[in-house]
Protein backbone atom coordinates (compact mmCIF):
# COMPACT_ATOMS: atom_id res chain seq x y z
CA UNK A 1 0.00 0.00 0.00
CA UNK A 2 1.38 3.37 -0.73
CA UNK A 3 2.56 5.75 1.77
CA UNK A 4 0.53 8.69 2.61
CA UNK A 5 2.26 11.88 2.51
CA UNK A 6 -0.06 14.54 3.31
CA UNK A 7 -3.09 13.27 6.19
CA UNK A 8 -5.90 16.03 7.13
CA UNK A 9 -7.54 14.16 10.19
CA UNK A 10 -11.24 16.08 11.32
CA UNK A 11 -9.25 19.78 10.24
CA UNK A 12 -11.49 22.59 11.70
CA UNK A 13 -10.31 25.99 11.05
CA UNK A 14 -11.79 29.38 11.15
CA UNK A 15 -11.43 32.80 9.94
CA UNK A 16 -13.65 35.13 12.45
CA UNK A 17 -16.79 33.83 12.61
CA UNK A 18 -16.83 31.98 9.24
CA UNK A 19 -16.02 28.55 9.69
CA UNK A 20 -14.06 27.78 6.55
CA UNK A 21 -13.26 23.65 7.16
CA UNK A 22 -15.81 21.59 9.46
CA UNK A 23 -13.96 18.65 10.33
CA UNK A 24 -12.30 18.12 7.08
CA UNK A 25 -10.14 14.94 6.15
CA UNK A 26 -8.40 13.96 3.14
CA UNK A 27 -5.12 11.83 2.28
CA UNK A 28 -2.29 12.46 -0.46
CA UNK A 29 -0.87 9.07 -1.49
CA UNK A 30 2.72 9.20 -2.19
CA UNK A 31 3.01 10.20 -6.32
CA UNK A 32 -0.24 10.86 -6.55
CA UNK A 33 -1.45 13.86 -8.70
CA UNK A 34 -5.01 15.20 -6.56
CA UNK A 35 -7.21 17.79 -7.33
CA UNK A 36 -8.92 20.03 -5.35
CA UNK A 37 -12.19 21.51 -6.74
CA UNK A 38 -14.34 23.21 -5.26
CA UNK A 39 -16.28 26.40 -5.53
CA UNK A 40 -14.47 29.94 -5.06
CA UNK A 41 -14.50 30.84 -1.06
CA UNK A 42 -14.51 27.30 -0.64
CA UNK A 43 -11.01 27.28 1.17
CA UNK A 44 -8.86 25.68 -1.46
CA UNK A 45 -6.11 28.54 -0.75
CA UNK A 46 -6.52 27.94 3.02
CA UNK A 47 -6.25 24.19 2.56
CA UNK A 48 -2.85 24.31 0.65
CA UNK A 49 -2.08 26.84 3.48
CA UNK A 50 -2.35 24.60 6.19
CA UNK A 51 -0.32 21.96 4.68
CA UNK A 52 2.24 24.46 3.89
CA UNK A 53 2.22 25.60 7.65
CA UNK A 54 1.32 28.69 6.55
CA UNK A 55 -1.88 28.44 8.92
CA UNK A 56 -2.63 26.31 12.29
CA UNK A 57 -6.07 24.32 12.20
CA UNK A 58 -7.96 25.10 14.99
CA UNK A 59 -8.58 21.53 15.46
CA UNK A 60 -7.66 18.42 13.93
CA UNK A 61 -4.01 17.81 12.80
CA UNK A 62 -2.38 18.20 9.27
CA UNK A 63 0.48 15.29 8.80
CA UNK A 64 2.86 16.34 6.18
CA UNK A 65 5.18 13.30 6.04
CA UNK A 66 4.57 11.86 9.31
CA UNK A 67 4.78 14.85 10.70
CA UNK A 68 2.45 17.37 12.60
CA UNK A 69 2.76 20.69 10.91
CA UNK A 70 1.62 22.79 13.62
CA UNK A 71 3.46 20.96 16.21
CA UNK A 72 7.09 21.91 14.38
CA UNK A 73 8.87 24.87 15.15
CA UNK A 74 9.74 27.76 12.98
CA UNK A 75 13.03 26.21 11.91
CA UNK A 76 11.52 22.76 11.18
CA UNK A 77 8.82 23.66 9.33
CA UNK A 78 11.52 25.55 7.10
CA UNK A 79 13.26 22.53 6.73
CA UNK A 80 9.62 20.77 5.62
CA UNK A 81 9.10 23.32 3.21
CA UNK A 82 12.77 22.66 1.28
CA UNK A 83 10.42 19.61 0.04
CA UNK A 84 7.69 21.28 -1.06
CA UNK A 85 7.19 23.60 -3.96
CA UNK A 86 4.33 26.08 -4.69
CA UNK A 87 3.27 27.52 -7.44
CA UNK A 88 1.18 30.91 -7.32
CA UNK A 89 -1.79 31.94 -8.74
CA UNK A 90 0.21 34.96 -9.50
CA UNK A 91 3.38 33.88 -9.64
CA UNK A 92 4.62 35.63 -6.66
CA UNK A 93 8.08 35.65 -8.13
CA UNK A 94 11.09 38.24 -6.95
CA UNK A 95 10.42 41.29 -9.09
CA UNK A 96 14.00 42.74 -8.18
CA UNK A 97 15.87 39.26 -9.39
CA UNK A 98 15.69 38.12 -12.86
CA UNK A 99 14.18 34.94 -14.16
CA UNK A 100 17.56 33.02 -13.65
CA UNK A 101 17.87 34.77 -10.35
CA UNK A 102 14.65 33.50 -9.77
CA UNK A 103 15.11 30.22 -10.23
CA UNK A 104 18.32 30.01 -8.82
CA UNK A 105 17.17 31.89 -5.04
CA UNK A 106 16.58 28.41 -3.82
CA UNK A 107 19.55 26.64 -5.02
CA UNK A 108 21.88 29.57 -3.74
CA UNK A 109 19.81 29.89 -0.58
CA UNK A 110 19.42 26.19 0.49
CA UNK A 111 22.77 24.38 -1.09
CA UNK A 112 26.02 24.68 -1.35
CA UNK A 113 26.70 24.53 -4.71
CA UNK A 114 28.86 25.97 -6.86
CA UNK A 115 27.60 28.78 -9.18
CA UNK A 116 28.75 26.78 -11.98
CA UNK A 117 26.61 23.49 -11.48
CA UNK A 118 23.99 26.10 -9.78
CA UNK A 119 24.07 27.73 -13.84
CA UNK A 120 23.49 24.40 -15.04
CA UNK A 121 20.63 23.50 -13.09
CA UNK A 122 18.84 26.46 -13.63
CA UNK A 123 19.26 26.30 -17.45
CA UNK A 124 17.72 22.56 -17.27
CA UNK A 125 14.88 23.83 -15.24
CA UNK A 126 14.27 27.08 -17.42
CA UNK A 127 14.54 23.98 -20.62
CA UNK A 128 12.00 21.92 -19.30
CA UNK A 129 9.54 24.74 -18.98
CA UNK A 130 10.97 26.43 -22.59
CA UNK A 131 12.25 29.89 -21.09
CA UNK A 132 15.71 29.35 -21.44
CA UNK A 133 16.20 32.28 -23.51
CA UNK A 134 13.82 34.14 -20.91
CA UNK A 135 16.79 33.96 -18.40
CA UNK A 136 18.04 37.46 -18.36
CA UNK A 137 14.16 39.32 -18.33
CA UNK A 138 12.82 40.16 -15.60
CA UNK A 139 8.95 39.41 -14.18
CA UNK A 140 7.62 42.87 -15.35
CA UNK A 141 8.60 41.63 -18.60
CA UNK A 142 6.99 38.50 -18.67
CA UNK A 143 3.39 37.24 -20.18
CA UNK A 144 0.70 36.06 -17.26
CA UNK A 145 1.46 32.41 -18.94
CA UNK A 146 5.40 32.91 -18.61
CA UNK A 147 5.21 34.02 -15.31
CA UNK A 148 3.26 30.83 -14.09
CA UNK A 149 6.01 29.00 -16.35
CA UNK A 150 8.95 30.77 -14.50
CA UNK A 151 7.29 29.90 -11.16
CA UNK A 152 7.24 26.06 -11.70
CA UNK A 153 10.85 25.61 -12.70
CA UNK A 154 11.86 27.83 -9.37
CA UNK A 155 8.97 25.40 -7.28
CA UNK A 156 11.07 22.47 -9.05
CA UNK A 157 14.62 23.90 -8.17
CA UNK A 158 14.85 21.54 -5.61
CA UNK A 159 13.14 18.34 -6.89
CA UNK A 160 10.84 18.79 -4.04
CA UNK A 161 8.55 15.85 -3.12
CA UNK A 162 5.53 17.27 -3.34
CA UNK A 163 4.54 20.62 -5.18
CA UNK A 164 1.38 22.19 -4.73
CA UNK A 165 -0.42 24.22 -6.97
CA UNK A 166 -2.69 27.26 -6.76
CA UNK A 167 -5.20 28.12 -9.12
CA UNK A 168 -2.75 27.18 -12.00
CA UNK A 169 -4.84 27.66 -14.71
CA UNK A 170 -6.26 31.09 -13.82
CA UNK A 171 -6.70 33.82 -16.10
CA UNK A 172 -4.41 32.05 -18.69
CA UNK A 173 -4.88 31.80 -22.57
CA UNK A 174 -5.83 28.23 -24.40
CA UNK A 175 -2.42 27.89 -25.09
CA UNK A 176 -0.94 29.21 -22.07
CA UNK A 177 -2.92 26.71 -19.99
CA UNK A 178 -2.37 24.20 -22.82
CA UNK A 179 1.40 24.64 -21.60
CA UNK A 180 1.00 24.55 -17.69
CA UNK A 181 -1.48 21.54 -18.10
CA UNK A 182 0.86 19.89 -20.21
CA UNK A 183 4.35 20.82 -17.68
CA UNK A 184 2.31 19.78 -14.55
CA UNK A 185 1.56 15.76 -15.93
CA UNK A 186 5.20 16.18 -16.71
CA UNK A 187 6.85 17.04 -13.70
CA UNK A 188 4.27 14.31 -12.20
CA UNK A 189 5.93 11.84 -14.43
CA UNK A 190 9.75 12.90 -14.98
CA UNK A 191 9.78 13.27 -10.92
CA UNK A 192 8.00 11.38 -9.78
CA UNK A 193 6.49 14.10 -7.80
CA UNK A 194 3.34 14.40 -5.47
CA UNK A 195 0.80 16.97 -6.67
CA UNK A 196 -1.69 19.05 -5.32
CA UNK A 197 -3.71 21.21 -7.96
CA UNK A 198 -6.60 23.40 -5.93
CA UNK A 199 -8.59 24.56 -8.64
CA UNK A 200 -11.84 25.27 -10.42
CA UNK A 201 -11.11 24.50 -13.55
CA UNK A 202 -12.83 21.33 -14.12
CA UNK A 203 -11.98 19.80 -17.27
CA UNK A 204 -8.19 20.79 -17.05
CA UNK A 205 -7.54 19.71 -13.35
CA UNK A 206 -9.41 16.38 -13.74
CA UNK A 207 -7.27 15.51 -17.28
CA UNK A 208 -4.25 15.31 -15.31
CA UNK A 209 -5.01 14.27 -11.73
CA UNK A 210 -5.26 10.48 -10.49
CA UNK A 211 -8.12 11.33 -7.70
CA UNK A 212 -10.23 13.98 -7.11
CA UNK A 213 -11.19 15.67 -4.07
CA UNK A 214 -14.74 17.94 -3.94
CA UNK A 215 -14.93 20.14 -1.22
CA UNK A 216 -18.02 22.48 -0.16
CA UNK A 217 -19.06 24.12 2.94
CA UNK A 218 -15.99 23.18 4.93
CA UNK A 219 -16.24 19.36 3.92
CA UNK A 220 -15.05 16.62 1.25
CA UNK A 221 -18.76 16.32 0.00
CA UNK A 222 -17.74 13.74 -3.02
CA UNK A 223 -14.37 11.83 -3.36
CA UNK A 224 -13.29 9.95 -6.22
CA UNK A 225 -11.62 9.00 -9.87
CA UNK A 226 -12.91 11.65 -12.48
CA UNK A 227 -15.15 9.31 -14.53
CA UNK A 228 -16.66 8.39 -10.49
CA UNK A 229 -17.41 11.83 -9.96
CA UNK A 230 -18.93 12.58 -13.49
CA UNK A 231 -21.45 9.54 -12.58
CA UNK A 232 -22.37 11.31 -9.01
CA UNK A 233 -25.76 12.30 -8.95
CA UNK A 234 -25.79 14.51 -5.24
CA UNK A 235 -27.07 17.70 -6.25
CA UNK A 236 -23.69 19.35 -4.68
CA UNK A 237 -21.76 17.52 -7.17
CA UNK A 238 -24.00 17.90 -10.10
CA UNK A 239 -24.14 21.90 -9.83
CA UNK A 240 -20.49 22.07 -9.56
CA UNK A 241 -19.47 19.65 -12.25
CA UNK A 242 -22.12 21.11 -14.84
CA UNK A 243 -21.52 24.22 -13.84
CA UNK A 244 -25.39 25.36 -13.00
CA UNK A 245 -25.41 28.97 -12.05
CA UNK A 246 -27.95 28.28 -9.20
CA UNK A 247 -28.13 25.43 -6.55
CA UNK A 248 -27.68 24.09 -3.21
CA UNK A 249 -24.65 27.11 -4.09
CA UNK A 250 -27.37 30.05 -4.18
CA UNK A 251 -26.78 32.50 -6.55
CA UNK A 252 -28.15 35.14 -4.09
CA UNK A 253 -25.58 36.03 -1.30
CA UNK A 254 -28.31 35.60 1.94
CA UNK A 255 -30.51 38.69 2.87
CA UNK A 256 -33.62 39.71 3.24
CA UNK A 257 -36.44 38.58 1.02
CA UNK A 258 -36.63 40.59 -2.30
CA UNK A 259 -40.18 41.62 -2.41
CA UNK A 260 -40.21 42.53 1.09
CA UNK A 261 -37.34 45.12 0.47
CA UNK A 262 -38.58 47.01 -2.58
CA UNK A 263 -41.92 47.39 -1.13
CA UNK A 264 -40.33 48.56 2.61
CA UNK A 265 -40.88 52.31 2.69
CA UNK A 266 -38.02 53.56 4.84
CA UNK A 267 -35.60 51.72 3.48
CA UNK A 268 -32.30 51.43 6.21
CA UNK A 269 -29.96 51.23 3.35
CA UNK A 270 -30.32 54.32 2.77
CA UNK A 271 -29.97 54.07 -0.99
CA UNK A 272 -33.39 55.29 -1.85
CA UNK A 273 -36.55 56.32 -0.76
CA UNK A 274 -40.54 56.15 -1.85
CA UNK A 275 -40.89 59.63 -0.17
CA UNK B 1 -20.96 55.83 28.44
CA UNK B 2 -20.59 52.29 27.98
CA UNK B 3 -19.72 52.98 24.45
CA UNK B 4 -17.14 55.69 25.34
CA UNK B 5 -15.63 52.50 27.81
CA UNK B 6 -16.00 50.25 24.55
CA UNK B 7 -14.12 52.60 22.41
CA UNK B 8 -11.63 53.37 24.80
CA UNK B 9 -11.09 49.23 25.41
CA UNK B 10 -10.44 48.58 21.59
CA UNK B 11 -8.43 51.37 21.29
CA UNK B 12 -5.88 50.60 24.06
CA UNK B 13 -6.15 46.67 22.73
CA UNK B 14 -5.48 47.80 19.30
CA UNK B 15 -2.31 50.40 20.52
CA UNK B 16 -1.00 46.82 22.79
CA UNK B 17 -1.58 44.42 20.16
CA UNK B 18 0.38 46.92 17.33
CA UNK B 19 3.46 47.47 19.94
CA UNK B 20 3.64 43.89 20.81
CA UNK B 21 3.12 42.83 16.81
CA UNK B 22 6.26 45.38 16.84
CA UNK B 23 8.31 44.44 19.31
CA UNK B 24 7.69 40.77 18.03
CA UNK B 25 8.72 41.58 14.66
CA UNK B 26 12.48 43.27 16.00
CA UNK B 27 13.06 40.42 18.43
CA UNK B 28 12.05 37.67 15.52
CA UNK B 29 14.12 39.65 12.57
CA UNK B 30 16.87 41.20 14.47
CA UNK B 31 17.93 40.69 17.78
CA UNK B 32 17.15 37.33 17.70
CA UNK B 33 20.04 35.74 14.94
CA UNK B 34 22.23 38.26 13.21
CA UNK B 35 23.62 36.44 9.84
CA UNK B 36 26.93 36.99 8.85
CA UNK B 37 25.62 34.71 5.69
CA UNK B 38 23.21 38.31 5.07
CA UNK B 39 26.48 40.56 4.74
CA UNK B 40 25.81 41.20 0.86
CA UNK B 41 22.10 41.53 1.74
CA UNK B 42 23.06 44.77 4.26
CA UNK B 43 25.94 46.23 2.15
CA UNK B 44 23.34 46.11 -1.07
CA UNK B 45 20.95 48.07 1.58
CA UNK B 46 23.19 50.89 2.74
CA UNK B 47 23.65 51.41 -1.08
CA UNK B 48 19.54 51.90 -1.07
CA UNK B 49 19.08 53.40 1.61
CA UNK B 50 22.09 55.39 2.54
CA UNK B 51 24.16 56.29 -1.03
CA UNK B 52 21.38 57.05 -2.85
CA UNK B 53 19.75 59.46 -0.38
CA UNK B 54 23.51 61.21 -0.39
CA UNK B 55 22.33 63.88 -3.03
CA UNK B 56 19.21 65.01 -1.08
CA UNK B 57 21.66 65.15 2.21
CA UNK B 58 24.26 67.32 0.92
CA UNK B 59 21.77 69.63 -1.06
CA UNK B 60 19.70 70.23 2.48
CA UNK B 61 23.17 70.24 4.33
CA UNK B 62 24.29 72.85 1.95
CA UNK B 63 21.35 75.07 2.19
CA UNK B 64 21.06 74.68 5.86
CA UNK B 65 24.18 76.07 6.33
CA UNK B 66 24.16 78.35 4.14
CA UNK B 67 20.84 80.35 5.82
CA UNK B 68 22.56 79.63 9.39
CA UNK B 69 25.67 81.54 8.13
CA UNK B 70 23.50 84.32 7.07
CA UNK B 71 20.84 84.46 10.15
CA UNK B 72 23.27 84.45 12.77
CA UNK B 73 26.00 86.54 11.20
CA UNK B 74 22.61 89.15 10.84
CA UNK B 75 22.29 88.51 14.90
CA UNK B 76 25.86 88.26 15.69
CA UNK B 77 27.14 91.40 13.56
CA UNK B 78 24.78 93.62 16.30
CA UNK B 79 26.87 92.51 19.21
CA UNK B 80 30.35 92.47 17.10
CA UNK B 81 30.40 89.20 17.75
CA UNK B 82 30.56 87.57 14.23
CA UNK B 83 33.67 85.49 14.74
CA UNK B 84 31.62 83.27 16.81
CA UNK B 85 29.90 82.19 13.94
CA UNK B 86 31.53 79.04 12.97
CA UNK B 87 31.40 77.83 16.48
CA UNK B 88 28.00 78.10 16.81
CA UNK B 89 26.63 76.95 13.54
CA UNK B 90 28.91 73.89 14.01
CA UNK B 91 27.73 73.39 17.78
CA UNK B 92 23.66 73.72 16.06
CA UNK B 93 24.31 71.78 12.87
CA UNK B 94 26.40 68.51 15.20
CA UNK B 95 24.14 68.96 18.37
CA UNK B 96 20.50 69.25 16.46
CA UNK B 97 19.95 69.97 13.09
CA UNK B 98 22.23 67.31 11.77
CA UNK B 99 20.73 64.23 13.27
CA UNK B 100 17.49 65.97 13.29
CA UNK B 101 17.09 67.22 9.55
CA UNK B 102 18.93 64.30 7.66
CA UNK B 103 16.87 61.71 9.94
CA UNK B 104 13.03 63.59 8.88
CA UNK B 105 14.81 63.38 4.81
CA UNK B 106 15.76 59.57 5.80
CA UNK B 107 12.00 59.07 7.09
CA UNK B 108 10.55 60.54 3.61
CA UNK B 109 13.08 59.23 1.33
CA UNK B 110 14.08 56.09 2.85
CA UNK B 111 11.63 54.53 5.11
CA UNK B 112 8.65 55.35 3.13
CA UNK B 113 10.39 52.86 0.19
CA UNK B 114 11.18 50.45 2.58
CA UNK B 115 7.53 50.39 3.82
CA UNK B 116 6.24 50.36 0.10
CA UNK B 117 8.84 47.61 -0.66
CA UNK B 118 7.78 45.18 2.05
CA UNK B 119 4.14 46.26 1.72
CA UNK B 120 4.18 45.34 -2.54
CA UNK B 121 6.14 42.12 -1.37
CA UNK B 122 3.45 41.18 0.68
CA UNK B 123 0.62 41.92 -1.72
CA UNK B 124 2.30 40.20 -4.29
CA UNK B 125 2.92 36.59 -2.37
CA UNK B 126 6.52 37.38 -2.34
CA UNK B 127 6.51 37.12 1.39
CA UNK B 128 4.88 34.39 0.98
CA UNK B 129 6.98 32.65 -1.91
CA UNK B 130 9.99 33.05 0.49
CA UNK B 131 8.42 31.58 3.51
CA UNK B 132 6.92 28.45 1.39
CA UNK B 133 11.03 28.29 0.13
CA UNK B 134 11.96 27.57 3.48
CA UNK B 135 13.61 30.88 3.60
CA UNK B 136 12.74 33.32 6.32
CA UNK B 137 11.41 36.35 4.99
CA UNK B 138 12.37 38.12 8.60
CA UNK B 139 16.13 37.16 7.86
CA UNK B 140 16.28 37.28 4.66
CA UNK B 141 14.44 41.27 3.81
CA UNK B 142 13.95 42.64 6.80
CA UNK B 143 16.98 42.14 9.07
CA UNK B 144 19.21 43.27 5.96
CA UNK B 145 16.99 46.59 5.79
CA UNK B 146 17.35 47.36 9.12
CA UNK B 147 20.90 47.30 9.51
CA UNK B 148 21.55 49.06 6.04
CA UNK B 149 19.19 51.55 7.49
CA UNK B 150 20.65 51.68 10.88
CA UNK B 151 24.02 51.80 9.28
CA UNK B 152 23.44 54.48 7.00
CA UNK B 153 21.53 57.43 8.91
CA UNK B 154 24.30 58.37 11.29
CA UNK B 155 26.77 58.54 8.55
CA UNK B 156 24.56 60.43 6.57
CA UNK B 157 23.69 62.78 9.70
CA UNK B 158 27.53 63.24 9.68
CA UNK B 159 27.72 64.21 6.15
CA UNK B 160 24.79 66.68 6.35
CA UNK B 161 26.78 68.58 9.27
CA UNK B 162 30.13 68.74 7.32
CA UNK B 163 28.23 69.77 4.43
CA UNK B 164 26.15 72.17 6.50
CA UNK B 165 29.66 73.62 7.98
CA UNK B 166 31.28 74.09 4.49
CA UNK B 167 27.83 76.07 3.42
CA UNK B 168 28.00 78.32 6.36
CA UNK B 169 31.79 78.67 5.68
CA UNK B 170 31.19 79.53 1.77
CA UNK B 171 28.40 82.34 2.93
CA UNK B 172 30.29 83.60 5.91
CA UNK B 173 33.62 83.71 5.27
CA UNK B 174 33.46 84.26 1.26
CA UNK B 175 30.51 86.04 0.75
CA UNK B 176 30.15 87.73 4.41
CA UNK B 177 33.82 88.32 4.89
CA UNK B 178 34.11 86.84 8.20
CA UNK B 179 37.86 86.47 9.22
CA UNK B 180 38.77 82.98 7.74
CA UNK B 181 41.23 82.11 10.60
CA UNK B 182 38.57 83.27 13.75
CA UNK B 183 35.56 80.94 12.02
CA UNK B 184 37.09 77.89 11.93
CA UNK B 185 39.60 78.45 15.19
CA UNK B 186 36.81 79.04 17.52
CA UNK B 187 35.02 76.07 16.33
CA UNK B 188 38.18 74.01 16.72
CA UNK B 189 38.46 75.62 20.27
CA UNK B 190 34.66 75.09 21.02
CA UNK B 191 33.31 71.54 19.64
CA UNK B 192 34.27 68.58 21.77
CA UNK B 193 34.40 65.55 20.04
CA UNK B 194 32.51 63.69 23.45
CA UNK B 195 30.78 66.34 24.43
CA UNK B 196 28.84 67.70 21.35
CA UNK B 197 30.16 64.78 17.98
CA UNK B 198 29.52 61.51 19.77
CA UNK B 199 25.92 63.05 21.69
CA UNK B 200 24.77 64.12 18.10
CA UNK B 201 25.93 60.77 16.72
CA UNK B 202 24.49 58.64 19.20
CA UNK B 203 21.12 61.03 18.45
CA UNK B 204 21.75 59.80 14.97
CA UNK B 205 22.11 55.68 16.20
CA UNK B 206 18.68 55.84 17.69
CA UNK B 207 16.71 57.73 15.37
CA UNK B 208 18.01 55.20 12.46
CA UNK B 209 17.04 52.38 14.77
CA UNK B 210 13.38 53.85 15.27
CA UNK B 211 12.94 55.56 11.56
CA UNK B 212 13.74 51.55 10.00
CA UNK B 213 12.09 50.04 12.87
CA UNK B 214 9.06 51.41 11.85
CA UNK B 215 9.33 51.52 8.67
CA UNK B 216 10.15 47.67 8.16
CA UNK B 217 6.69 47.08 10.72
CA UNK B 218 4.40 49.35 9.08
CA UNK B 219 5.31 47.37 5.44
CA UNK B 220 5.07 43.67 7.02
CA UNK B 221 1.81 44.76 9.08
CA UNK B 222 0.23 46.80 5.86
CA UNK B 223 -2.87 45.61 4.64
CA UNK B 224 -2.05 43.82 1.32
CA UNK B 225 -3.71 46.61 -0.60
CA UNK B 226 -3.30 49.52 -2.90
CA UNK B 227 -5.18 51.13 -0.21
CA UNK B 228 -3.32 49.36 2.80
CA UNK B 229 0.30 50.20 1.25
CA UNK B 230 -0.71 53.72 0.61
CA UNK B 231 -1.86 54.38 3.84
CA UNK B 232 1.27 52.25 5.57
CA UNK B 233 3.78 54.36 3.87
CA UNK B 234 1.99 57.81 5.03
CA UNK B 235 1.95 56.50 8.61
CA UNK B 236 6.06 55.50 8.13
CA UNK B 237 6.38 58.93 7.22
CA UNK B 238 4.05 60.70 10.15
CA UNK B 239 5.04 58.31 12.83
CA UNK B 240 8.95 58.32 12.20
CA UNK B 241 8.88 62.43 12.13
CA UNK B 242 6.97 62.91 14.93
CA UNK B 243 9.06 60.02 16.88
CA UNK B 244 12.23 61.90 15.55
CA UNK B 245 10.97 65.27 16.88
CA UNK B 246 9.76 63.91 20.64
CA UNK B 247 13.11 61.78 21.03
CA UNK B 248 15.34 64.48 20.43
CA UNK B 249 13.86 66.27 22.74
CA UNK B 250 14.17 63.61 25.26
CA UNK B 251 17.62 62.70 23.90
CA UNK B 252 18.84 65.93 25.32
CA UNK B 253 17.41 66.15 28.54
CA UNK B 254 19.07 62.93 29.46
CA UNK B 255 22.60 63.54 27.65
CA UNK B 256 23.05 67.13 28.86
CA UNK B 257 23.14 68.64 32.37
CA UNK B 258 20.13 71.03 32.42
Amino acid sequence: MTEDLVRLENVVYRRGQKTIFDGLSLRIKKGQTVAILGPSGSGKTTLLKLIGGQLRPEKGTVLVNGKDVAALSREELFKLRQDMGMLFQSGALFTDLTVFENVAFPLNVHTDLSNDLVRDLVRIKLQEVGLRGASTLYPGELSGGMLRRVALARAMALDPGLIMYDEPFTGLDPIAMGVIVDLIRRVAKVYDTTGIIVSHDIEETANISDYIYLISDGRVIAEGEREFLKKDQSPRVRQFMDGLPDGPVPFHYPTTDYAEEMLTENQKTGWFSFD
Amino acid sequence: MLTLIRGLGRFSLEIFGTLGRAGLLWWMSIVRRPRLSNLPLVIRQIYQLGVLSVVITILSGFSIGAVLALQGYNQLAQYGAESALGLGVALVLVLEIGPVVSALLFAGRAGSAVTAEIGLMKATEQLTSMEMMGVDPLQRILAPRFWGGFIALPLLALMFSVVGIWGSAVIGVEWLGVHEGTFWSTMQEGVDFVRHVMKGFIKSVVFGTVITWIAIFQGYDAVPTSEGISAATTRTVVYSSVAVLVLDFFLTLMMFDF
